[in-house]
């Protein structure tokens, strides 16, 4: 049978392409001569077709599975069609997405159980490899840590009080910003939460500051970057800090209306 | 990632500790209380990660051990429906300790084929913590707790949701 995987490079070792439809190479691999075919697919050539210039290789090469990163519906549709099995939403090495993908085959047939202990070469790698994943983020985690002190020292809690002014809309804005700024346990935002309360701030501001310290991360940005990559990091901080404004909007409105308080 | 990139990257984590290095030296020369008192913060946040960072190291290495990335796939990926955004809000509920500890697992997961919806869960959900319910409750009561929590967990799928559009919207440029 033959596996068709979409890649950014001519090789295993390649990176598997993010996209089906604009994917530089598919690599063919044939499980029973063990050998792989690589087609360079011509992409600047298809324009809006490249899809469709996808799926017509992969029928061409009679491939039995894809593994790729995103597909579009259409032509996930067309290949399903066609008796191609799709399995998407696949990153990293090609030569990984292909052993694990062999793996699991595997797994399926009973050739080899899932309860299978592993060997002390397994625990070994998987050790590596977490050390080296780890490794990798902890200049910035020291940074990220060495920031949260400056914040902690110089924003006290007599200053995040100072700031607010009593007004909704002003302060349910405010609290969102404050709280992405500051990071750390969420019971310190409880506490200052309280203590904002206390000192005339609504549940507007309030809840904004609370649900902001917990998903939104200014301080920790480089550190989501490195991680999860730019687009992603902003996006989803954007998103929070959106949310923590509606989520406040909605639980003290909420709370005003069932405990019939003033605003 | 290629080899250039991902060099890129380490020194650009490397670029930003040196930096916090060199404004803390130079806090140190013109204000030294300011420098000692967030340099002992930063020192009581370094402790308090320690066990957190050990407890998501192990987790890793159990992931890598025993869970193909194909099962993350079917668990986490973007096909995995509302069962993959339960596991990911319960993971998100239930992960202790604070979220720098958690950046190389969520890599890891995501490297592995976890879905981006699952991790925006994972990460937004991390503002509803259990134990410190009983705190939020002494502070604040019983029915604002209540719904915070309920507004929290609706705004992190519906952010999960969203982030999913927004990905699958960018992809669309293809096929």
């Amino acid at each position: 049978m033959k596996t068709g995987i979409t890649a950014e490079g001519p090789g295993l070792d390649s990176k598997i392409s993010s996209r089906f439809g604009q994917s530089e190479y598919l690599l063919v691999w044939d499980s029973e001569t063990r050998s792989i075919e690589v087609i360079h697919n011509k992409t600047e050539e298809y324009g809006r077709q490249q899809g469709m210039q996808m799926v017509i290789l992969a029928l061409s090469h009679k491939i039995g599975t894809v593994l790729t990163g995103y597909i579009s519906p259409n032509a996930e549709k067309y290949l399903e069609q066609n008796g191609i099995k799709v399995v998407s939403g696949i990153s990293g090495s090609a030569s990984l997405a292909l052993e694990n993908f062999r793996q699991d085959e595997q797994d399926i047939k009973g050739h080899k159980g899932p309860d299978k202990k592993p060997e002390k070469k397994d625990i070994l790698s998987a050790l590596k490899k977490s050390f080296k994943q780890f490794s990798g983020l902890l200049p910035v985690m020291f940074g990220v840590v060495l920031l949260i002190g400056l914040f902690k020292t110089f924003l006290t809690r007599e200053l995040i009080s100072g700031f607010f002014t009593g007004k909704i809309i002003p302060d349910t804005f405010l609290g969102s910003c404050l709280g992405s700024i500051l990071a750390g346990n969420p019971i310190n935002s409880y506490v200052i939460g309280k203590e904002l309360l206390d000192r005339g701030v609504s549940f507007f501001g309030v809840t904004a500051f609370m649900t902001a310290w917990v998903t939104v991360g200014l301080v920790h940005l480089p550190m989501e970057i490195t991680a999860l990559g730019k687009n992603f990091t902003l996006k989803r901080n954007l998103l929070a800090f959106i949310f923590s404004l509606l989520t406040a909007f909605f639980t003290a409105g909420t709370y005003y209306l069932v405990k019939g308080g003033a605003l | 990632m290629n080899k250039q990139d991902k060099k890129k990257k380490i020194s650009g984590g490397l670029l930003f500790l040196i930096f916090m290095l060199l404004v803390y030296g130079i806090m140190f020369m013109f204000m030294p209380e300011k420098a000692g008192a967030a340099a002992a913060e930063s020192g009581k946040v370094m402790k308090a990660l320690i066990i957190p960072l050990l407890a998501v190291f192990t987790v890793t290495v159990c992931i890598n051990l025993f869970i193909h990335p194909g099962k993350i796939v079917k668990l986490l990926g973007n096909k995995a429906g509302v069962k993959g955004t339960l596991l990911a809000a319960a993971a998100g509920i239930i992960s202790m300790g604070p979220i720098y500890a958690w950046y190389p697992f969520l890599k890891e997961m995501l490297e592995r084929g976890a879905g981006v919806e699952s991790i925006t869960v994972f990460l937004n959900c991390r503002s509803v913590k259990p134990v410190l319910l009983p705190v939020m409750v002494s502070c604040f009561g019983i029915t604002y707790t209540i719904l915070l929590t309920f507004f929290m967990i609706i705004g992190a799928v519906a952010a999960g949701r969203i982030m999913a559009y927004l990905e699958k919207d960018q992809d669309l440029g293809g096929c």
